[in-house]
């Protein structure tokens, strides 16, 4: 019997890919909730983003022999769920967005705080409303608690317009929060 | 979403695929079918830079078959100019773009880099092969451009010398001899 809860994602992977298919059980167990979560927090619509994320479990199973054990698991499966969810939102969804000139005058303050839990639950609020470039950092970083590394793995961009898409996202939160409240 | 949802999310999700996965309905794709899809990749970043450096290195051959631009032969060069040429290679560069974006490292680079990096080295070596005279090897021994350059010098109203040393023969027997140099043409018996 093996002690999964000893093991690494990468090390259940091997498994999965070398002895045995039900060992692929216990990544999900590992991921269905952030990537309900993630995928929730991405589409704003919790019965879609139970679909995508079980299509991004296929998908991964399906292509579990193309991932570099070397590699960090997390990103591998976070992107597909990624690719999912935007392929998702391109096919079925509309998107609110903003005008491709609206930003907050440099003079005023960007958001701080994010990471307190009650400033969080607002900017759930306002992130549908921000265009999914500068929404989706923003959900892997105060959310999923991703490192600008991770982010930069996941959505296949240089860590430096990760933090430039972060920046700005806090900015135009701002903006949009301000009104709403 | 609250906690009990998500459980029973998760359990159906769980089942969905772990019986999938029982029933062999989902199984994992072979390591050979990534293999060949990096060998495809490869092969297509490939062609596609091949295409664009043998594309480059024919415009800038007609330029200078054509004649310079000091002479004000600009009109004859815009009107006889193969502009569907700007275009196979304008798609080509965007192909091999496209396909270069597909390797995992990639992304790690600023756009606007790659795109400079790709679009300068494609084009050094378009003039390399140009300059080079591999493009003249082609056209006498076989290569990807060698019936579009003959046709070309065929067609067009290019120096008597130039298609004498590229070995046009009907047209140029009748014409004196000249200094050829091995696998390509002497620059001095040019008239540019």
């Amino acid at each position: 019997m093996i002690d999964y809860k000893s093991k690494t994602d990468e090390e259940i992977v091997s498994i999965v890919v070398e002895k045995d298919d039900n060992a692929y059980s216990q990544i999900i167990d590992r991921y269905q909730e952030k990537l309900l979560r993630y995928t929730k927090n991405l589409l704003q619509d919790k019965d879609n983003s139970s679909c995508v994320t079980q299509d991004t479990f296929i998908k991964a199973f399906i292509n579990l022999k193309s991932f570099d054990t070397q590699k960090k698991f997390s990103s591998w499966i976070y992107r597909i769920a990624h690719n999912e969810a935007i392929n998702f939102i391109f096919k079925h969804k509309k998107q609110e967005y903003l005008p491709e000139n609206f930003d907050v005058p440099e003079k005023e303050d960007i958001v701080e705080n994010l990471e307190k839990k009650e400033n969080l639950e607002i900017l759930k609020k306002c992130i549908k409303a921000i265009p999914i470039k500068y929404s989706e950092p923003i959900i892997l970083f105060y959310f999923e608690q991703k490192s600008y590394e991770e982010i930069s793995e996941i959505l296949r961009i240089p860590e430096g317009t990760v933090a430039t898409r972060i920046n700005r996202a806090k900015k135009i939160i701002k903006n949009i929060c301000q009104k709403k409240i | 979403m609250s906690k009990e949802n998500i459980n029973n999310n998760d359990k159906n999700i769980k089942e969905d695929i772990m019986q999938k996965i029982n029933k062999k309905e989902l199984r994992m794709r072979p390591k050979f079918y990534f293999l060949i899809g990096s060998i495809m990749t490869l092969f297509g970043l490939l062609s596609t830079a091949i295409l664009s450096v043998f594309f480059i290195s024919f415009i800038n051959f007609i330029l200078r078959a054509k004649g310079p631009m000091a002479q004000m032969r600009v009109g004859q060069i815009i009107t006889n100019f193969p502009w569907w040429m700007i275009i196979v290679v304008a798609i080509s560069l965007w192909l091999g773009l496209k396909i270069i974006k597909k390797y995992d490292f990639i992304y790690k680079i600023d756009n606007k880099i790659l795109l400079s990096i790709f679009l300068i080295t494609t084009l050094l070596g378009g003039i390399f092969v140009d300059l080079s005279g591999f493009n003249r090897q082609f056209i006498k021994k076989g290569g990807p451009m060698r019936g579009a350059m003959q046709r070309y010098l065929k067609d067009e109203n290019i120096d008597n010398n130039l298609k004498k040393c590229f070995f046009i023969k009907q047209e140029t027997d009748n014409l004196p001899k000249i200094n050829c140099q091995e696998g390509g043409f002497n620059r001095k018996n040019m008239r540019y």
